[in-house]
C-alpha cells in the first residue's frame, strides 16, 4: 500500500505529492496494486473520491472517461445528471482539445455542485465527486490544461456499475434496477431482471438471509428497504396470476451436461447452462427437487408449491430430472463422464455433525438427528409420535426450524439449547422473534452432557452451564463450562442441529477429485473447477455449510465457466466479476455515512398470521405484499448506483 | 396532527402528506414540472426542490414527507438559481418555436422559463433535425425534439391507462420516450392530456386554435355511461378539439379513445340542415312549417284512426329531450316507447326494482371494494374510466380483481382468476360465492323469501356446478379463498350479463353486502329508462302492425333490429327521422328533422352511476331541438311540463323498498334453431353518428371472432372468410382469431358493419349459429 500518492476517499485526503517514499502517509483505504489479472493498478476514480499511485496519469483524460461512463448509465430520469453532465462532459473535452477558456473551471465547479446537490441517485450525487475532488486538488493541474501546457499517461479505463446492495449479493443481483420496475409498475419486467441472476426468486423471496438489507443505505434514513419482500412480490405476481414466464434462451446446441444433486446449486447451474443451449441432466438422490430448500426447509417458510413451480420453469428450459439416483450406488461419476461433456457437483452438506456427548451413538429411541428430523416431517412422517417433549440443540435456522416445526406436528413442550447468547445466535433473527412469540422456551450458555436414558428411549439431557470467555477465530467470544453447574431438562427427544457435513462417500479414488483438509470438496474459488478438468463444484458441498443465496450464485457462475470450458475459452474470470471482487474488498456500504434524505417513510412488513394459531399448521406465515404495498415499499429506494473506475497500466 | 414551517409560516397538517402537498394546500407556490396529481411522484425535473434545515441538499418537495417540526424553505436565491440552471438545461435542445407549437399559451415551460426571468438560451445546442417518427397512434403526433423528458407521458400510460406502450431508452442526454410495446396502444390519449409541453399533440382536427382565441365549454360526453367531463374547446362554432381536465369530476381528466378522439363528427358537412320529405324515391327539402304541420297532421290522423305511434328514443338523447317527448307521447291515445337503452339500463332498473334495492352508486366505492369481479363487460370499449378507476383502486389499496367473461377482457392482465366461461353460466360463480355467505349462517336482514332463495342454492351441490361450468378444482379453492379473505366485494356488471347472471348477482349482493358497478354503455340510458319507465322491445315496436307511424330520435335501429324486419316496417309505416348526420334510417323516413348534436344539447344526462351530468351547448351552436320540440309540443295541443325532470328520476331511482326479495328467477333459455356456436353481440351501442369521425376510421377491426381451439379444429386462419347461418339467415365475413375466447363461442363486434344483426333474435341474447370456412 505504499503505493498510494494521493487520496481523497471517504473524506480522507492524504496528499504525498513531492514527498520521498519513506515519508508517505498512509490512507485507511485499502485497494490492491494489481487488478485481479496481472494489470497494476495506476489510478481509481469513484463515488468517494480519488485514488492517484503513478504520477504520471493524465488526470483529465481520466476524468473526461469518467464523465463519459457517468453519461452513459446515466439513465435518463433526472435533469441535472442526464443534462448536466453532458454540458460538464462538453466542456471537459473541450479544455482537453485546447479549446479550454478561463471561466471554465469555476463553471463546472458551479454546474457539478448543481448535479451533486440535486440528482435523483447516486450516479448523479457521486459521478460529480471525482470531478469536484479534481477541481479542488489538482486546481493547479486543472489551470495547466486550460492553457493547454499539460498531458499525461493515457492508460486502459475499465469501470463498472455498483451499489451497497449488489456489491455484498452472493447472486450479484441489479437490485436498484428491479426496485425501480416495481416502483415503475413494471411487475413482470422486474422478474426478468431478477432472473438474470437467479432462477430461484419465490424462494429467495422468502428465506434468503438478506445481507443487501444490512447493506442498504436507506437504513441510514429510516429503514432498510425491504429487498427480499420486493422480490418475493415480482415473483408471486406472476405465480399468483399464472403467467407464462417470458425467458430468452438460446436453441439447442447438442453439447450435454450431468448436474448431481438438484439443490440450488445444481439447479442454478443446469438453469443458466440450459439458457445457453447445453442438454442438462440432474441426477438426485431424493424423490423431490430443492435439496435442503424442499426438504430442509419447512413449509411454514418455504410452501411446497412455490419451489415445484419454479422447478417446473427450470425444466421447462430443456433440463431433465431424474429421481432417486444416488451417484456413487446406482451410477459412478465414471459412468456419467461417458455419456456427458462436463460434470457439475452439487450434492451439498446434508448430514448432521456430532455433538461428542455421550450417548450419542447407543441409537436411542428419541435422539434424531436435525435434518433427519425434518426430513421425515417435510415427507409427511412424525418420527417419533410418541414423544411430546422435545430439546433441539443448536443455534442456527436448522435449529429453529426444528424447534417451530415440532409444535407443528403436535409438540408441545419445546425447548433449544444454545451454548452461546442470543445475540450471537447465527440463526436469521425474525426466525428466532417468530420462534418466541409461538412459544419456544430458549435456555442460553448451557451445553449437552449427557443423555439420559430408561429402557433405550431417552427421557432427559444433562446440561452445563457456559459463560463466554476469549473470542475463538470467528471473532465470537468462546463459551466456557461453568464447573458444578449440571441441570437436567426432562424431555422425550432429543435433536441436535449443531451443524452440518458433507457426504463425499459417493468419491471413488480413481475419479481424483480432490477433497480438503476440512472435509470439502476442492474447487477454484474463481473458475469453480475442481481437480479434474472438465468436473466443476459449488454449494455447501465446497464451501461447507453456508447460505442458499451463495449455493444459486456460485451454481450460476460456475454454469457460465462450465459454458467456457465447452466451447473451448480460457477459464478466466470475467471482468463483471473482477470488478465485483474488487469493489467487496474496497467495500461500497459506509454506515458511518450522513445520508441527506429528509422525510421518514417507514417500512412496511408482511403480515404475519396469529401465533397462537399459526404455530399448529403448516400454512405459510407471512403474506406477501399487495400491489399497492409493493408500490410504497419499492418508492424508498435510494438507486444508489455508482460508478468505480481504474486506471490501469497494459503490462 | 404535525406542526411544519413553510417560509415562516407556522402549518398544521396530518401525517404522510408530501410537502408540495402541505405547501398546495396552504397557498404556497412551489414551481413542479414533472408533478401530476393523478400519477405518484416521479422526481424527473427537480424543479419542486426546497431547503430543509438541518440538510445540505435541497430536497425535492413532491417526494418528501413532512415530519414534525421540519423547517422548510421554499424560495432562497440558491433555489432559484438551481431550478434556473435546471431549466437551461432543458432548453439545450428544446426548440423555440413557440409561435407554431399547438401548446402555446398553455405550455408548462413557456410558464416556467418567463417566471426564472431566462431570456436566452444559454446552452442552446443545434443538434438533430427534427424528425417525423410515427408514434403508437396516429391519433397523437410526437415532436421528439420538444420533449422535456418529464416522464409522465411513461407513468401514466403504465398507472392510469395500465398499457406499458412507452419505455425509456438510452443513457444520459441521449435518453428518449419510445414506443416499447405498440400493440398496447388504445388511443385513450393519457400521454397526450399529461403531456406538459408541445411534445405530443393531437392530430385529428385539421384545424387548430389558440388557447386565447378559442371558447371553453364544459360539457358531459356523450358516448358512454360513464359521465365523462369534456371540454370542447371551438371557435366560431368550429368544434376544433376536445381535452379533459384534472378538476373536473368524475374523471379528473382521463378520457378515453371515443371520448377525446370521437367528436370530430360534430363539424361533418353532412349534417342535416333543412327538412327532407320523401314520397317514394323523391325526395325534396321543405320548410321547417311545412314539415312540422305535416307531421301534426299525420300524428292526428293516425291517432283519429285508433293506430299507435311508435317512439324510439336515443339513449344519448338528454332527459329534457326524453321529457318532452314523454309529453308528446301523452296527447296521443296509443303511444308506444322504445330505445336501444331497452337491452342493459331498462332491464336493470326493473330487476333492481323487483328486488327492492336503490339504482345507483358512488365512484369512490370503487376504493372501498379489496375484490372487484367484471362481468359481462370489456371496459375498454363499454366504459374505460371505470377500468381507469379499478386500476386507481389496485394502485392505491392493492384490490384483487376477478373476471368472468367469454374472453379477456381489458382488466384480465392483472386479474387474480380469469374465469372463461360460455355465455350464461356466468351464473354459477356468483351463486358459488353468494353460498359463502349463506353457510356463516345468519339470515339476510330485511330480505324476504330468504328460505327459498338458501334452500334453491343449497339444492345444487358443489361439484355439479363445477362440472358444469368447467372450473377446475385449483381455481374454485383460489376463488373461495379470495372471497373469504376480503373484506368488500364490488362487482361491475355490463350489458353481456344474462338475465340469470344479473338475478344471482344481485341475490349475492342483498346477502353480502357486496356492492354493484353497473357499467352502461349509453351516455343517458339510465335517464331515459327512468323518464319512460315502460320500455318495449324495440323489435316489437318495429313487428306491431297496429303501431301505424313511428317516430326515430337520433337512433339507427338496424343496428340491433334484423333489417328484414325493417324493411317491411319501412314500407308499411309512416317514419319520421330526427337525426343530427343521416343513417341509414334517414333513407326510409318520410320526413326528416334536423336535430342537435351532442354539442349543441343543452340539459341533462343521468351516468350508469345515477349521477347528474350536465350538457352545456357550444358557442354558435346552429340546432336547438329542445325549442322544437317545445314548440311542436304546443302545436300538438300539449303543455310544458312543469316538473323538474332530474329530481323525477332522482326519486324514481332511488326508491326502495324496506323489505327486499331475492329474485328467484328461472335460468334463461337461448332460444332460437339449433346450431353448435354461440355468437354474441358487443359493442352494439355505440353512437351511430361515430362512422363520420375520422378518428374512429383509423381504428377499426374485423366484426368476426373466433377461438383458437376453433379455429384449429376448422383449419381457420387470421383474416380467412367464414360464413355463419341459422334460421334466421346467412352471412359471410372475415374472421380475427381471439386467443383468450373459450370455445363454441363467435364474438360479434360490429364497427359499423351490421349484417349480422340478422342472425339474433334478441340482440342481447346469444344466437346458436353454425360456422364454416367460406
Amino acid at each position: 500500500m505504499s503505493g498510494i500518492l494521493f487520496s481523497s476517499w471517504q473524506g480522507e485526503v492524504v496528499d504525498n505529492r513531492g514527498k520521498p517514499k519513506e515519508e508517505y502517509v498512509t490512507p485507511k483505504v485499502k485497494i490492491p496494486e494489481k487488478f485481479l489479472d496481472g494489470k497494476s493498478i495506476k489510478a481509481f476514480f469513484g463515488w468517494d473520491g480519488i485514488l492517484l499511485l503513478d504520477e504520471e496519469v493524465d488526470i483529465l483524460d481520466m476524468l473526461i472517461s469518467y464523465m463519459e461512463a457517468v453519461q452513459k448509465e446515466s439513465c435518463g430520469r433526472c435533469i441535472p445528471c442526464s443534462k448536466g453532465t453532458f454540458l460538464v462532459l462538453e466542456i471537459l473535452k473541450r479544455i482537453y482539445e485546447g479549446g479550454g477558456k478561463r471561466e471554465d473551471l469555476d463553471r463546472l465547479r458551479t454546474i457539478a455542485e448543481y448535479i451533486k446537490g440535486s440528482s435523483r441517485c447516486s450516479i448523479g450525487q457521486t459521478g460529480v465527486i471525482p470531478l469536484i475532488d479534481t477541481l479542488r486538488y489538482f486546481a493547479r493541474e486543472m489551470e495547466k490544461y486550460v492553457l493547454g501546457e499539460k498531458r499525461g499517461k493515457r492508460y486502459t479505463y475499465s469501470y463498472a456499475v455498483t451499489a451497497p446492495c449488489m456489491s455484498v449479493c452472493p447472486s450479484n443481483l441489479n437490485i436498484p434496477k428491479y426496485v425501480e420496475e416495481i416502483r415503475d409498475g413494471n411487475f413482470l419486467e422486474a422478474l426478468a431482471t431478477i432472473r438474470e441472476k437467479t432462477c430461484l426468486p419465490g424462494t429467495l423471496g422468502r428465506v434468503c438471509v438478506r445481507p443487501c438489507e444490512e447493506n442498504c443505505r436507506r437504513a441510514l434514513v429510516d429503514e432498510p428497504v425491504s429487498i427480499k419482500w420486493l422480490k418475493r412480490f415480482a415473483a408471486d405476481y406472476e405465480m399468483e396470476r399464472k403467467k407464462e414466464p417470458v425467458i430468452k434462451k438460446s436453441p439447442v446446441d447438442g453439447k450435454k451436461v450431468a448436474v448431481i444433486g438438484a439443490g440450488p446449486a445444481g439447479l442454478s447451474c443446469a438453469y443458466y447452462l440450459a439458457l445457453r443451449g447445453y442438454r442438462v441432466k440432474i441426477f438426485e438422490r431424493l424423490k423431490e427437487p430443492g435439496g435442503m430448500a424442499a426438504v430442509g426447509i419447512p413449509d411454514y417458510r418455504l410452501p411446497r408449491e412455490v419451489l415445484r413451480r419454479e422447478v417446473e420453469i427450470i425444466k421447462k428450459q430443456g433440463v431433465e430430472i431424474e429421481y432417486g439416483v444416488t451417484v456413487g450406488k446406482d451410477i459412478t461419476i465414471s459412468e456419467i463422464k461417458k455419456d456427458f461433456d462436463a460434470i457439475f457437483i452439487g450434492v451439498g452438506a446434508q448430514t448432521s455433525t456430532k455433538m461428542g456427548v455421550e450417548g450419542e451413538d447407543k441409537g436411542l429411541k428419541g435422539f434424531i438427528p436435525g435434518i433427519k428430523y425434518l426430513f421425515d416431517i417435510n415427507s409427511g412422517v412424525d418420527p417419533y409420535p410418541e414423544g411430546k417433549r422435545v430439546v433441539v440443540v443448536g443455534g442456527g435456522n436448522v435449529a429453529i426450524d426444528c424447534v417451530r416445526t415440532s409444535f407443528r406436528i403436535g409438540k408441545t413442550d419445546v425447548n433449544l439449547v444454545y451454548r452461546r447468547s442470543k445475540a450471537e445466535m447465527p440463526a436469521d433473527p425474525v426466525e428466532v422473534r417468530d420462534a418466541e412469540d409461538e412459544g419456544v422456551k430458549f435456555h442460553f450458555l448451557c451445553n449437552p452432557v449427557r443423555i439420559l436414558e430408561k429402557d433405550g428411549k431417552v427421557c432427559g439431557v444433562e446440561l452445563i452451564r457456559m459463560e463466554l470467555g476469549e473470542p475463538d477465530e470467528s471473532g465470537r467470544r468462546r463459551p466456557v463450562p461453568v464447573p458444578g453447574s449440571e441441570f437436567v431438562i426432562e424431555t422425550d427427544i432429543l435433536i441436535p442441529a449443531i451443524g452440518q457435513a458433507i457426504d463425499l462417500s459417493f468419491l471413488d479414488e480413481k475419479d481424483g477429485i480432490s477433497v480438503t483438509k476440512r472435509g470439502t470438496l476442492y474447487a477454484d474459488p474463481d473458475t469453480f473447477m475442481t481437480s479434474v478438468p472438465g468436473i466443476f463444484s459449488a454449494g455447501d458441498c465446497v464451501t461447507g455449510p453456508d447460505v442458499l443465496v451463495r449455493a444459486a450464485g456460485n451454481g450460476r457462475r460456475a454454469a457460465e465457466m462450465i459454458d467456457r470450458y465447452l466451447r473451448g475459452s480460457e477459464l478466466k474470470l470475467p471482468e463483471e466479476e473482477r470488478f465485483v471482487k474488487f469493489f467487496s474488498e474496497l467495500k461500497v456500504f459506509n454506515k458511518k455515512e450522513r445520508v441527506e434524505v429528509a422525510g421518514k417513510m417507514e417500512r412496511l412488513h408482511l403480515k404475519m398470521l396469529d401465533p397462537e394459531k399459526r404455530k399448529w399448521v403448516f400454512d405459510e406465515v407471512e403474506e406477501g405484499y399487495r400491489v399497492d404495498e409493493a408500490y410504497y415499499e419499492s418508492m424508498r429506494c435510494l438507486r444508489c448506483y455508482r460508478i468505480g473506475m481504474v486506471a490501469l497500466s497494459h503490462d | 396532527m404535525i406542526s411544519v414551517t413553510i417560509d415562516g409560516k407556522e402549518i398544521k397538517t396530518e401525517e404522510k402528506r408530501t410537502i408540495l402537498e402541505v405547501a398546495r394546500e396552504n397557498g404556497v407556490y412551489i414551481p413542479t414540472l414533472c408533478y401530476h396529481e393523478r400519477l405518484f411522484p416521479i422526481g424527473s425535473c427537480r424543479l419542486c426542490i426546497v431547503e430543509i434545515e438541518g440538510f445540505d441538499r435541497p430536497q425535492t418537495s413532491c417526494n418528501t414527507y413532512v415530519t414534525e417540526g421540519m423547517k422548510i424553505k421554499t424560495n432562497t436565491e440558491r433555489l432559484y438559481l438551481m431550478r434556473r440552471e435546471f431549466l437551461k438545461f432543458i432548453l439545450m435542445e428544446h426548440p423555440l418555436d413557440c409561435p407554431q407549437c399547438d401548446k402555446a399559451g398553455e405550455c408548462k415551460l413557456q410558464d416556467l422559463v418567463y417566471e426564472h426571468g431566462i431570456e436566452k438560451g444559454e446552452y442552446k445546442i443545434d443538434g438533430k433535425k427534427e424528425r417525423l417518427e410515427p408514434f403508437s397512434t396516429p391519433l397523437i403526433r410526437k415532436w421528439a425534439k420538444r420533449c422535456v423528458l418529464c416522464l409522465r407521458c411513461y407513468h401514466a400510460c403504465l398507472e392510469s391507462a395500465g398499457r406499458g406502450v412507452l419505455g425509456i431508452k438510452g443513457g444520459g442526454y441521449e435518453a428518449k420516450i419510445e414506443v416499447v410495446r405498440g400493440e398496447e396502444c388504445i388511443s385513450c390519449g393519457e400521454c397526450l392530456s399529461v403531456c406538459p409541453v408541445g411534445a405530443l399533440t393531437e392530430n385529428l382536427s385539421p384545424k387548430k386554435t389558440r388557447p386565447w382565441m378559442a371558447e371553453e365549454t364544459v360539457t358531459t360526453c356523450s358516448h358512454c355511461g360513464f359521465g365523462c367531463s369534456l371540454v370542447l374547446v371551438s371557435q366560431d362554432g368550429y368544434l376544433a378539439k376536445v381535452k379533459g381536465e384534472e378538476r373536473l369530476l368524475p374523471n379528473s381528466g382521463s378520457l378515453c379513445v371515443r371520448g377525446r378522439f370521437g367528436y370530430d363528427f360534430a363539424n361533418s358537412d353532412s349534417r342535416i340542415e333543412r327538412c327532407v320529405r320523401r314520397i317514394y324515391d323523391e325526395k325534396r327539402e321543405i320548410s321547417l312549417e311545412e314539415a312540422e304541420s305535416e307531421l301534426i297532421s299525420r300524428l292526428k290522423a293516425i291517432d283519429s284512426e285508433g293506430g299507435g305511434v311508435g317512439f324510439l328514443l336515443s339513449p344519448r338523447l338528454t332527459n329534457e329531450e326524453a321529457y318532452l317527448i314523454a309529453e308528446l307521447g301523452k296527447i296521443l291515445k296509443k303511444a308506444y316507447f322504445s330505445s336501444s337503452a331497452y337491452f342493459f339500463p331498462y332491464k336493470l332498473i326493473n330487476l333492481y326494482k323487483s328486488a327492492g334495492i336503490p339504482y345507483g352508486y358512488d365512484y369512490g366505492d370503487i376504493n372501498a371494494c379489496d375484490l372487484i369481479f367484471v362481468t359481462g363487460s370489456d371496459l375498454l370499449t363499454d366504459n374505460h374510466l371505470l377500468g381507469v378507476k379499478i386500476r386507481e383502486a389496485v394502485k392505491k389499496r392493492g384490490t384483487k380483481v376477478v373476471t368472468v367473461d367469454q374472453y379477456d377482457s381489458s382488466l384480465s392482465n392483472i386479474a387474480h382468476i380469469n374465469f372463461r366461461v360460455r355465455p350464461g353460466l356466468e351464473r354459477i360463480v356468483f351463486d358459488v360465492i353468494a353460498l359463502e355467505f349463506i353457510r356463516e349462517g345468519d339470515k339476510a336482514l330485511n330480505v324476504s323469501n330468504y328460505e327459498e332463495f338458501r334452500s334453491r342454492l343449497l339444492a345444487t351441490e358443489r361439484e355439479e356446478r363445477q362440472k358444469e361450468l368447467g372450473l377446475k378444482d385449483e381455481d374454485l379453492k383460489e376463488l373461495i379463498s379470495l372471497v373469504r379473505r376480503s373484506e368488500k366485494i364490488g362487482i361491475v356488471i355490463g350489458s353481456g350479463t344474462k338475465d340469470s347472471t344479473l338475478a344471482s348477482i344481485l341475490n349475492l349482493s342483498l346477502v353480502s353486502g357486496s356492492l354493484l358497478f353497473p357499467a352502461i354503455e349509453q351516455s343517458n340510458g339510465i335517464g331515459i329508462s327512468a323518464i319512460l319507465k315502460n320500455v318495449l322491445s324495440p323489435k316489437d315496436l318495429f313487428k306491431d302492425s297496429n303501431i301505424k307511424g313511428i317516430l326515430v330520435f337520433e337512433e339507427e335501429p338496424a343496428h340491433y333490429v334484423p333489417d328484414s324486419l325493417l324493411s317491411e316496417a319501412y314500407k308499411s309505416k309512416y317514419i319520421v327521422n330526427f337525426t343530427f348526420l343521416p343513417t341509414y334510417v334517414t333513407n326510409y323516413a318520410h320526413l326528416v328533422f334536423p336535430f342537435s348534436g351532442f354539442h349543441e344539447k343543452e340539459g341533462t344526462y343521468v351516468s350508469g352511476s345515477g349521477r347528474i351530468g350536465y350538457v352545456k351547448r357550444m358557442k354558435m351552436a346552429r340546432i336547438d331541438s329542445l325549442s322544437f320540440l317545445k314548440d311542436l309540443l304546443l302545436k300538438l295541443g300539449g303543455s310544458i311540463p312543469e316538473g323538474d325532470v332530474t329530481k323525477e328520476i332522482n326519486q324514481y331511482l332511488k326508491e326502495e323498498k324496506k323489505e327486499k326479495a331475492f329474485i328467484v328467477e328461472s335460468r334463461t333459455e337461448v332460444n332460437g334453431d339449433d346450431g353448435e356456436y354461440f355468437l354474441v353481440a358487443k359493442d352494439i351501442f355505440k353512437s351511430p353518428y361515430l362512422k363520420y369521425s375520422k378518428g374512429m376510421s383509423l381504428i377499426d377491426s374485423s366484426p368476426i371472432y373466433i377461438s383458437m381451439e376453433d379455429a384449429n379444429s376448422l383449419n381457420i386462419r387470421q383474416k380467412d372468410k367464414v360464413r355463419i347461418w341459422n334460421g334466421r339467415g346467412s352471412e359471410t365475413g372475415e374472421v380475427s382469431i381471439e386467443k383468450s375466447l373459450v370455445k363454441g363461442v363467435i364474438l360479434y363486434k360490429p364497427a359499423f358493419d351490421f349484417r349480422f344483426v340478422k342472425l339474433f333474435d334478441e340482440i342481447d341474447k346469444p344466437a346458436k349459429v353454425k360456422l364454416e370456412k367460406a
